[in-house]
Formats: structure tokens, C-alpha cells, sequence
């Protein structure tokens, strides 16, 4: 057994810390507060060689997605300082991952390689408004075949960076064939192409800078070669869960924001007449033990999913998948709740980061696998015996 | 990371799973209901040389001690059969570990030669009413007398009484109240006239460890008797090691309860479906929130192991603490859903899971107890690094 960290990709772990400290972090509360994309971040993240990460090698990258653990570190450091920035991060970089590692052929992988070198953004949008990823139905996205490739209507939902990426990855139904598994495609789409709209929507609670507006698609052209891989090829098992995986990362670096600035701020705050930090207060300081074990338990629950996922391969990991978002998003939730507590009214104030790791938090509950869905799918794939468990 | 377990006492971990399965389970509810020692298993375990396990390889043992991960998954499995007995067997290899490294050569030879023969080494600590800290007069001392150290006092709590072979007493030697300097190793003979057994354990949990009181009026052992010198008892680098052991123990409860359930929820079947209650989505649930537990806290602990190995005892102290908090509480909480899934069968006497949701209470309180891992955790947090060890 061994927890250190990956020594191949430890650097890049270290130095997301620092980004998340130096760039993020100040910058957090401005794109929070004007719901605004944080493209400055993107900008800084492209500079420090962040945004080719999962390029495999021959391409520029570092192929960080062969090692799912030091993926979600990364993702993790990098939530600390901004949630938001995190989060779209994980989705262009996954994205990217599957289109350049997995999916694209040769000249697929090189022209897009070469778009991410040149700083461009890509957004992956799959949601649609009643329906899931599974089993035989039509999506409200599809696309037709025309003289020069495909021609793409429908609509999507939380479609993050909403008219801030430069390509749209659109996951979409070809028409006349029901079975998503032989139907849904992946298309990659310059966004300024004729018939796609914004609505400008995008007003939340929490992850303001996601910018996840819905968008409307109508008789949007798509060439022949920007349709990426074969029918079925994103609920792929080795595609798919690894969206859910980066998700709990980032979600538990809520968690970890709100903690590392609870402890500092129970570490320096002192009531009068006592001169001691608030720290030692033993109903403080038992739930600053509490708030750690859980974001350790937590971190291990993510590292060890994503070390299955390296290790076995996603289909064997996807028990530990689930289980990993869970815990993470649970323990974020419950972290920012304890949190706010400690910090008495300070907590609420808009100056102070608590507030904002707070709301994001939420998002963690829900966002795809939700918990629920998760303890259903942790449980049942565990009574199949499919769990991928250690234990035994 | 890396989670598979690859030691050269892996074999030992295997045996242990059969050992766990085969001798340990099927007599668990007898020792449990009459809180008889386990006698026939301790026959049992020194013929397949698990009473040795922590023995140098001078004196013909694993040395497991230097291989603290293999150590706990041992305790972890056995503990699923009968948690009495892997707990029994962890005090006694413990002491027997902690005697050997503090003793002199000719005591190492003595203890090994013990250990070797069968014989079995119990570790009296506890008193009523005081903690093992600071400066202060404990109920059990020793004054030299004649060449011969003669002890008085009581000791509570101490698992095996009358039934060890040898009894270590921690005991304050001289005048000197502070016990970093006083409390010592006193290895004595347990057919000591000087020694009467209340013999009123009669426990909610933990029944088969008959854990009496022991009155101790004029013990006389021969000075080479003293293992180790002043304070030893309460080192970073020795009593915290009980506690990674326990943290261990308790989580094999909580595992039992879980595959017990799984096993459980695959064969039940309701009328009119015909069914399996597995594929029902309440159970599913609750058995992914007993998995994700169970793992979360399994990693705890091994990963508390793991520091002990790479860095040592002060380094892995907090580990130790957040590791027994999320075993027992881990185990409080998976039994608890259990006996939900079960329904009232699993209330009923001589039902496993009633047997093993009492034992998961006595996780809770056994020292260092959750409220005092907490506080242990916290301090590490707040008065030093906050980091544990293998974080990025």
C-alpha cells in the first residue's frame, strides 16, 4: 500500500495549490458575485500549460487523465481557490480527453490539439430537460444528414460557458434510430456557426461563473469530420463516468476552501474578555476534528475511485465512481454547513469566501449522479457483486 | 497511490480470512452469551502461530509491527468472525511487542520464549475515576522492597483476567507523580496469590473478554520484572498503537454487519414479486450508504497504518485518532442500518446482527473514544501542520 501522490504528476499538484491560492482565490468572489466566465483564469490556466493537460503526449499534453488519481488532485487544488474556474476546467479537460485520447482519429485529435495550444475553449453539452442518457428514446437534439455533413436542432440545458467557449461539443442523436446506443454522437462546433442561440438565462444560487445558460440549436451545419467516434460512443463506460468522477473532485474542493479558511479564522478570531483564539474552544475544535476526518475520508473515497479507474478501467471503477461522488458531495455540504456555523454571522458576509463555497456545495448535491442516484447505484451494483471493492 | 496489500505476510492475511470464517464465527454467540473467554480459539490461533505475529524473526515471528498495514487487515478479518477474540489477540500481541522492544536481551529472550511456549500476555492499564496523563497518584504502585518490586492496588477493565497467563500492570513505581516519569512495565505471573479476580464483568458488549477488576495486594515479582524504564507506558511511539489496532477491530463489526446484509438482501425474497429485497431501490440505498462507510472508514485506517510504516509513530498519531473515530463510528452506523434492512429478526437474541450492533456501541467508548479522537485530530490541526501524511 501507498498514499503519497503520484511522483510523475506531483508537481502538477503542487502547482495547481499555488494557482488556486495566487490566481483563483482573489479572483472568486468577482466572477461569483457578476455571475461572470472567468476568462482571465482560462487565460492564466492556458499560460501555465494547465488547459493541455489531458493532450496525450505526442500531441503536447501530459496525458494527465492516464492517471485519474492526479487528475482529481489537480481538480481538487484547484476548486479551493475557485469552484467555478474548477469546474469548467474538468469539463473542457475531460472533453478534451476523450476527444484527442479516446474517440477522434488522427486528424481529429491534431486539429484540436492544435485549438487548445492556440487557447481555444471547449464546452461539452449533453443535458436535455426530461430525459437521461439511457435506454431508447428521442432527444430533443438530433442531427440530419445533409449534402456537405450534418445539420444539428434541438436544445440544451446548463450548457456551462454558454457563449464564452470557441467550440461547442454537442452530444446528439443522428435522426431515425431510437437506441442511444447506436445513435448518439458527439459533434464538435465552431460556436459562432449561423443558428445556435443563447438565452441568457443563467441566474443561480451557486457555480455563478459556470455561465450555464440553455442554448437552441437550429439547422446548425456540422462537416463530415467534425463528428467525433462511433453510435453509443459517449455513454461509453470508459467516457461517461469519468465526468462524475472530476465532479466529486471538484465538489470536495469546496469542502477543503471552507475548512482551510474555518481553522484559519477560528485560529486568529478571540472574543473578549477571554484572549484565546476561538480554536480552543472544545465545541470548536471537536467540529474542526470532525470537518477533517471527513474531508480526509472523503479525499481517499475520490483518490481511490480514480485509482480503480486508472488501475481496472472505468467499468470496474464505476461502483467507486458513485460512491466517490457521494461522500464527496456530502461531505462538501456538510463541511460549508458546520462552517457557517463556527463563523457565526461573519459566515454570511459576501466578503468572506465561506458564504460562496456554501452555495456551491449545493450544486454538488445535485449535479449528475446526484446523491440519491448515487447510494441507489452504490447499493445495487454492491448486491451484484460488481462493486470493485477492496475489502475482500 | 496504491491499494492492493503486497507484503510477504500476505499469506498471513489469507489465513486469517479462513481462520475468521471457519473457527471464529461459527463459535462467536456461544463466548458472546455466556461471556466466556475464547478459549478453544486461542488454542486455535497459538497452533497456527497467531499469538507470534509480532515476534522479532530472532525468536521465529512475522515481526508484524514492521508491516502495521498487514497487521490491521489481520485483526480486520478475524474481528468479522468474533471481535472479542480479534481483540483479545491484538492486546496480546501488542504488549508482547511493546515488552520485547523495551526489554533488556535477557527479557526479550523470556517474553519470546513465552510467547513461544503459548502462553498469553494480557496489559492491565485502566483505573476508575483517573486518565493515564499527567501528574498524579494512580491506585496501583510498586515500592522496591528486598530486591523485589511489591505491588498494591486495582486495576478495572482488564480483559482476560483469569485467564492470561501473564499480567502486564501499569503501575507507578516510587514517589514521583508525574507518570511520564513513574508508570511503568510490570510483567507478572498470573497465579500470583496476591491477585483477586471481582469476576463481575457481565457486559453489554464485549462480553467474551471478561474484562473483571483485579484487586492487587502485595504482588512481589523480582526487580528484572520492570520492563523498560519510567513513562514508557504512555509513549507517542507505544499507546497509540492500541488504538490503530482497535480502529481495526471495531470496523471488522461493521463489516460483518454489511456482508451479512448483502448476503441477506441477495437471498430474501417477498411475496407476491418472488423478488430479491436487493432489487428493491430502499435497500439498495441503504446498502450503498453501509458500502460507502465501510470503505471510507477502511481507507482511514489503512492509510493510518501506512503512515505508522512510512513515518513512523508521532507522525501517524492524528491518523491513529480520525482512523479509530471513522472504524467505530463507522460501524455504530452500519449496524444501526442493518438491523433497519434486517427487520425484527435482527433484534432477536442469537441473531448475528443483535450480537454485532452491541458490540459496535463499545467501539464509541473504548479508549481513545470518538470525543477524544476528535479533540486529538483537532489539536494536530490547529497547534501544527495541518496536513496528514501522503497529502499532496
Amino acid at each position: 500500500m501507498d498514499f503519497t501522490v503520484n511522483p510523475k504528476f506531483r508537481d502538477l499538484v503542487e502547482q495547481a495549490r499555488m494557482i488556486a491560492r495566487d490566481i483563483l482565490a482573489p479572483r472568486a468572489d468577482h466572477y461569483d458575485q457578476e455571475s461572470e466566465f472567468p476568462r482571465a483564469n482560462f487565460e492564466d490556466l492556458a499560460q501555465a500549460g494547465f488547459t493541455s493537460l489531458t493532450l496525450p503526449e505526442h500531441l503536447g499534453g501530459r496525458n494527465l487523465f492516464s492517471d485519474p488519481e492526479s487528475y482529481s488532485l489537480v481538480l481538487y487544488e484547484l476548486a479551493k481557490g475557485c469552484t467555478s474556474t474548477s469546474m469548467l476546467f474538468h469539463m473542457q479537460s475531460s472533453i478534451i480527453h476523450v476527444l484527442t485520447c479516446i474517440l477522434g482519429n488522427a486528424e481529429q485529435s491534431e486539429r484540436y490539439a492544435r485549438a487548445i495550444h492556440d487557447g481555444k475553449i471547449f464546452a461539452s453539452y449533453a443535458s436535455e430537460s426530461t430525459s437521461s442518457l439511457h435506454g431508447t428514446m428521442v432527444m430533443e437534439t438530433h442531427a440530419a444528414r445533409s449534402d456537405n455533413g450534418y445539420l444539428i436542432s434541438g436544445k440544451k440545458y446548463f450548457c456551462s460557458m454558454a457563449g464564452e467557449a470557441d467550440y461547442i461539443v454537442l452530444w446528439c442523436q443522428l435522426e431515425d434510430e431510437e437506441d442511444l446506443s447506436k445513435s448518439l454522437y458527439l459533434f464538435v462546433v465552431p460556436s459562432d456557426t449561423p443558428g445556435i442561440d443563447i438565452d441568457k438565462k443563467w441566474n443561480s444560487f451557486s457555480m455563478r461563473g459556470t455561465m450555464s445558460s440553455s442554448m437552441t440549436f437550429k439547422n446548425v451545419e456540422v462537416a463530415e469530420n467534425d463528428i467525433v467516434g462511433k453510435g453509443g460512443d459517449p455513454i461509453r463506460a470508459d467516457v461517461l463516468p469519468k465526468f462524475g468522477f472530476g465532479y466529486s473532485a471538484v465538489y470536495l474542493g469546496a469542502g477543503g476552501g471552507a475548512f482551510d479558511w474555518i481553522v484559519d479564522y477560528a485560529k486568529k478570531k478571540k472574543l473578549q474578555p477571554d484572549n484565546v483564539p476561538i480554536a480552543t474552544y472544545p465545541p470548536i475544535s471537536r467540529q474542526i476534528g470532525e470537518m477533517k476526518i471527513a474531508l480526509e475520508g472523503a479525499l481517499l473515497m475520490v483518490r481511490r475511485a480514480g485509482w480503480l479507474m486508472g488501475n481496472e478501467g472505468a467499468e470496474a471503477a464505476y461502483g467507486a465512481i458513485n460512491e466517490a461522488k457521494y461522500v464527496a458531495a456530502e461531505t462538501a455540504a456538510a463541511i460549508t454547513e458546520k462552517a457557517m456555523k463556527i463563523a457565526g454571522g461573519s459566515g454570511l458576509m459576501r466578503h468572506f469566501p465561506l458564504q460562496r463555497f456554501h452555495r456551491d456545495a449545493r450544486a454538488g448535491l445535485i449535479m449528475p449522479p446526484n446523491t440519491e442516484k448515487c447510494l441507489l447505484l452504490a447499493g445495487k451494483i454492491a448486491a451484484e457483486g460488481k462493486a470493485g471493492a477492496l475489502m475482500t | 497511490m496504491k491499494l492492493t496489500i503486497e507484503s510477504k505476510n500476505k499469506v498471513l492475511y489469507e489465513r486469517a480470512k479462513v481462520i475468521s470464517k471457519e473457527i471464529l464465527a461459527p463459535r462467536a454467540h456461544v463466548y458472546d452469551r455466556e461471556a466466556k473467554f475464547p478459549r478453544e480459539n486461542f488454542d486455535d490461533l497459538i497452533r497456527e502461530g497467531f499469538t507470534c505475529l509480532t515476534l522479532p524473526g530472532e525468536y521465529g515471528g512475522p515481526d508484524l509491527y514492521s508491516d502495521p498495514v498487514t497487521y490491521v487487515m489481520i485483526l480486520f478479518e478475524l474481528s468479522k468472525g468474533c471481535v472479542n477474540t480479534a481483540l483479545l489477540l491484538h492486546m496480546h500481541n501488542s504488549i508482547t511487542h511493546f515488552l520485547i522492544t523495551l526489554g533488556t536481551s535477557d527479557q526479550k529472550k523470556h517474553i519470546a520464549d513465552l510467547v513461544n511456549d503459548g502462553k498469553i500476555i494480557a496489559s492491565h492499564g485502566g483505573e476508575s475515576g483517573t486518565s493515564t496523563q499527567w501528574n498524579r497518584k494512580l491506585d496501583t504502585r510498586a515500592e522496591l522492597v528486598d530486591g523485589k518490586y511489591v505491588i498494591n492496588g486495582r486495576k478495572v477493565f482488564c480483559s482476560m483476567a483469569g485467564e492470561a497467563d501473564c499480567y502486564t500492570l501499569w503501575v507507578q513505581v516510587g514517589d514521583d507523580w508525574d507518570v511520564r516519569k513513574s508508570m511503568c512495565f510490570l510483567l507478572c505471573p498470573a497465579d500470583h496469590p496476591g491477585f483477586t479476580i471481582d469476576n463481575k464483568w457481565n457486559s453489554y458488549a464485549l462480553r467474551g473478554t471478561v474484562s473483571h477488576g483485579i484487586k492487587i495486594e502485595n504482588v512481589d515479582v523480582p526487580a528484572n520484572c520492570l520492563i523498560g524504564k519510567g513513562g514508557d507506558p504512555i509513549r507517542v511511539d507505544i499507546t497509540p498503537k492500541f488504538g490503530l489496532g482497535y480502529a481495526a477491530v471495531y470496523l471488522g463489526v461493521g463489516a460483518a454487519a454489511y456482508e451479512w446484509a448483502l448476503e441477506y438482501s441477495r437471498n430474501r425474497r417477498l411475496k407476491p414479486t418472488n423478488n430479491p429485497i436487493s432489487s428493491y431501490q430502499p435497500i439498495q440505498r441503504l446498502l450503498g450508504e453501509m458500502k460507502i462507510e465501510m470503505e471510507k472508514a477502511l481507507l482511514m485506517v489503512q492509510r493510518a497504518a501506512w503512515t505508522l510504516q512510512a513515518f513512523g509513530a508521532e507522525e501517524a498519531y492524528p491518523l491513529i485518532s480520525a482512523a479509530k473515530f471513522s472504524a467505530s463510528e463507522a460501524s455504530a452506523s452500519i449496524t444501526d442500518n442493518a438491523v433497519k434492512l434486517a427487520g425484527g429478526a435482527g433484534l432477536l437474541e442469537d441473531h448475528p446482527l443483535e450480537r454485532l450492533h452491541r458490540e459496535a456501541r463499545s467501539g464509541l467508548v473504548m479508549p481513545p473514544n470518538s470525543e477524544k479522537c476528535l479533540d486529538t485530530v483537532a489539536k494536530s490541526v490547529i497547534e501544527k501542520n495541518p496536513e496528514f501524511a501522503g497529502t499532496p
